[in-house]
């Protein structure tokens, strides 16, 4: 097998004196949805939230351990968290645009990191659009607010938004949990579109998302991370006393 | 996290057959509330009405000096028509357009003074500054709005008028500057915090996102926060820019109190509400003088009610900008 994406090797992060996740290793491979799975308060959230750095914005956490990428590791301190997220982006749980226009949204990575010219900037903005299917449907509003979007939609610029700046991996935390079935079901069609061209990290609550776009998962259990493998052979025949608690629906 | 749909466990459910006392209760008490807001508005329409009382009669009385109120006029003694503020000279003359002119000149300069430095400082605060800074200068900051007027008044009259008078050697010690310097200090607390409220209000997910999308921090700030929040900091200048027309007892003592009629900055200058506040109790009531004053009273009034008005409203567009158009209140 070839080497992963991103190689997490001991990664422990701390709230305060609060720790709350032990030790994990885990590799993400390249062009393939990883799906983190789990009861509330794991630590899903607070794992996938280490890949991008994002724990640099909070006061009081702590990140050890390495994270891997192409071989490189992203905690070191002489690494611009910056740089890693413009190599890595992320989709959050509740759509958050920007109270700008539609085209400012997705544009946006691009300017703050002086990507593309400025001529440049319309075919990437259509290019990303398209790539999150929602070219068609706003494609005559660009200058609209984002905020006009449906709930469905704004997820989807949000997805948009991140594929603009061309990230290696993509880190989504619930992406759906907040939409009705129909956009939850436009959302994981296009999680499995675009597991074909990225490494996507994904932190769900339902095992049947997990089992639709995933081709692994990690499952956390009190900080830790109890089981990892092929979604289908974990999802059928979990290894882990714990696993298999959780997916008989015993606790979370 | 799925919070949704979870079963709310404790207490039983009360029957509902007890549940009558209640809604009695909070009906009185709304009425109560109810009562307490109309007297309030009550009170500040009478208060209105009153004041206008007082001055519509400019309109019936002596209408033929009516055009005098805003249009020069060839007095004698003068070499052209000119706008004089003159009420005890013979005639009296009442061209309020000197005081007009007074009034933009200081809370024009006062604001130029006071926003940039009130809005650079709330953003600093609400994003850059660290925890601890913020806990002590924000309460700092909004501690200056309660100093007395009177107090700033005289340091204004005395520290910052010397000063001005050393710096550039000027003619007048009083004049519109250091009236207005005076009256930044005031606006300044208005401004910044109102500002800070609406920097403060937009959402950490907007940052996250930014943030997640490479953007550093000054980018998040400039790009994100403060674009977001601008509705907020508009309101926070237009209630800053009402509280300085408002404002009477610093221009009292610091403006020199002449009315002038030129554009520089430091020549003396009078002030819509210095004037009231200096002349209303030395003049025969009912005379024309006293209706002016009343009618510049009725201006005020109509000008921060609209300002206030208006500021609202921006808060409003801030508040819809920021979480959808359902999110009214
Ligand atoms: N900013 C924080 N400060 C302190 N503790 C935190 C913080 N964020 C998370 N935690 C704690 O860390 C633990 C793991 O949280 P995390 O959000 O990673 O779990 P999760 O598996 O994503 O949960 P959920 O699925 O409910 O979102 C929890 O016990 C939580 O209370």
């Amino acid at each position: 097998m070839s080497d992963p994406k991103i190689d997490v090797r001991d990664l422990s992060v701390f709230y305060g004196k609060k720790q709350a996740l032990f030790d994990v290793g885990l590799a993400i491979r390249e062009r393939r949805v990883m799906a983190l799975i789990g009861p509330s308060g794991c630590g899903k959230r607070t794992f996938l939230r280490a890949l991008n750095r994002m724990h640099d914005l909070s006061e009081g956490a702590r990140v050890t351990g390495s994270i891997l990428l192409d071989g490189e590791d992203l905690l070191d301190e002489r690494v611009d968290p910056v740089e890693v997220r413009r190599r890595i982006g992320m989709v959050f749980q509740r759509p958050n645009p920007f109270p700008k226009s539609i085209f400012d949204n997705v544009a946006f990575g691009l300017r703050v990191a002086n990507l593309v010219t400025s001529a440049g900037l319309s075919d990437r903005v259509e290019e990303s659009l398209r790539a999150a299917a929602l070219w068609e449907e706003v494609k005559d509003r660009l200058d609209e607010s984002a905020m006009s979007l449906s709930g469905g939609q704004q997820q989807r610029l949000c997805i948009a938004r991140a594929v603009a700046v061309r990230p290696e991996v993509l880190l989504m935390d619930e992406p759906a949990s907040a939409l009705d079935p129909i956009a939850t079901e436009k959302i994981e069609e296009l999680i499995v579109e675009l597991g074909k061209k990225y490494a996507i990290v994904i932190v769900t609550h339902s095992m049947s998302e997990a089992a639709r776009v995933s081709d692994h998962v990690g499952f956390f259990y009190s900080g830790k991370l109890v089981e990892s493998g092929g979604t289908k052979q974990t999802l059928e025949s979990p290894k882990e006393k714990e696993t298999q608690a959780y997916l008989a629906g015993r606790f979370g | 996290m799925t919070a949704l749909a979870r079963p709310v466990r404790g207490k039983p459910r009360p029957s509902l057959l007890g549940s009558t006392a209640t809604p009695r209760w909070e009906r009185i008490v709304e009425r109560l509330i109810a009562a307490v807001a109309f007297v309030s508005v009550a009170a500040v329409l009478s208060i209105l009405a009153f004041v206008a009382r007082e001055a519509a009669p400019l309109f019936w009385e002596g209408r033929e000096h009516l055009p005098d109120l805003i249009l020069p006029r060839q007095w004698a003694g003068y070499d052209a028509p000119a706008h004089v503020w003159q009420p005890v000279g013979f005639p009296p003359k009442h061209d309020v357009v000197p005081l007009l002119i007074g009034t933009l000149k200081i809370t024009g300069l006062a604001m130029l003074v006071a926003g940039p430095i009130a809005l650079l400082s709330a953003v600093y605060i609400a994003e850059l500054a660290p925890r601890r800074v913020r806990e002590v200068v924000k309460p700092a900051i909004e501690l200056f709005a309660g100093i007395p007027s009177v107090v700033l008044g005289f340091f204004s009259l005395v520290f910052i008028a010397h000063f001005l008078e050393r710096l550039f050697g000027l003619t007048y010690r009083l004049n519109a500057l250091v009236a207005a310097l005076g009256l930044a200090l005031t606006i300044i607390p208005v401004v910044f915090t109102v500002s800070e409220d609406a920097l403060r209000a937009v959402p950490k997910s907007l940052r996250e996102a930014s943030a997640a999308l490479g953007a550093r921090r000054w980018q998040t700030t400039l790009l994100v926060v403060v674009p977001a929040a601008l509705p907020g900091i508009a309101a926070a200048f237009v209630l800053g820019f009402g509280r300085a027309i408002g404002e009477t007892m610093i221009v009292l003592m610091a403006s020199g109190i002449a009315p002038v009629v030129d554009a520089s900055p430091v020549s003396s200058a009078r002030t819509v509400t210095a004037t009231i506040a200096a002349e209303l109790g030395e003049t025969a009531r009912g005379g024309e003088h006293w209706r002016v004053l009343f009618a510049l009273g009725v201006l005020l009034f109509l000008i921060t009610w609209a300002l206030d008005r208006m500021g609202a409203s921006a808060v409003a567009r801030l508040r819809r900008r920021l979480h959808g158009p359902e999110a009214e209140s």
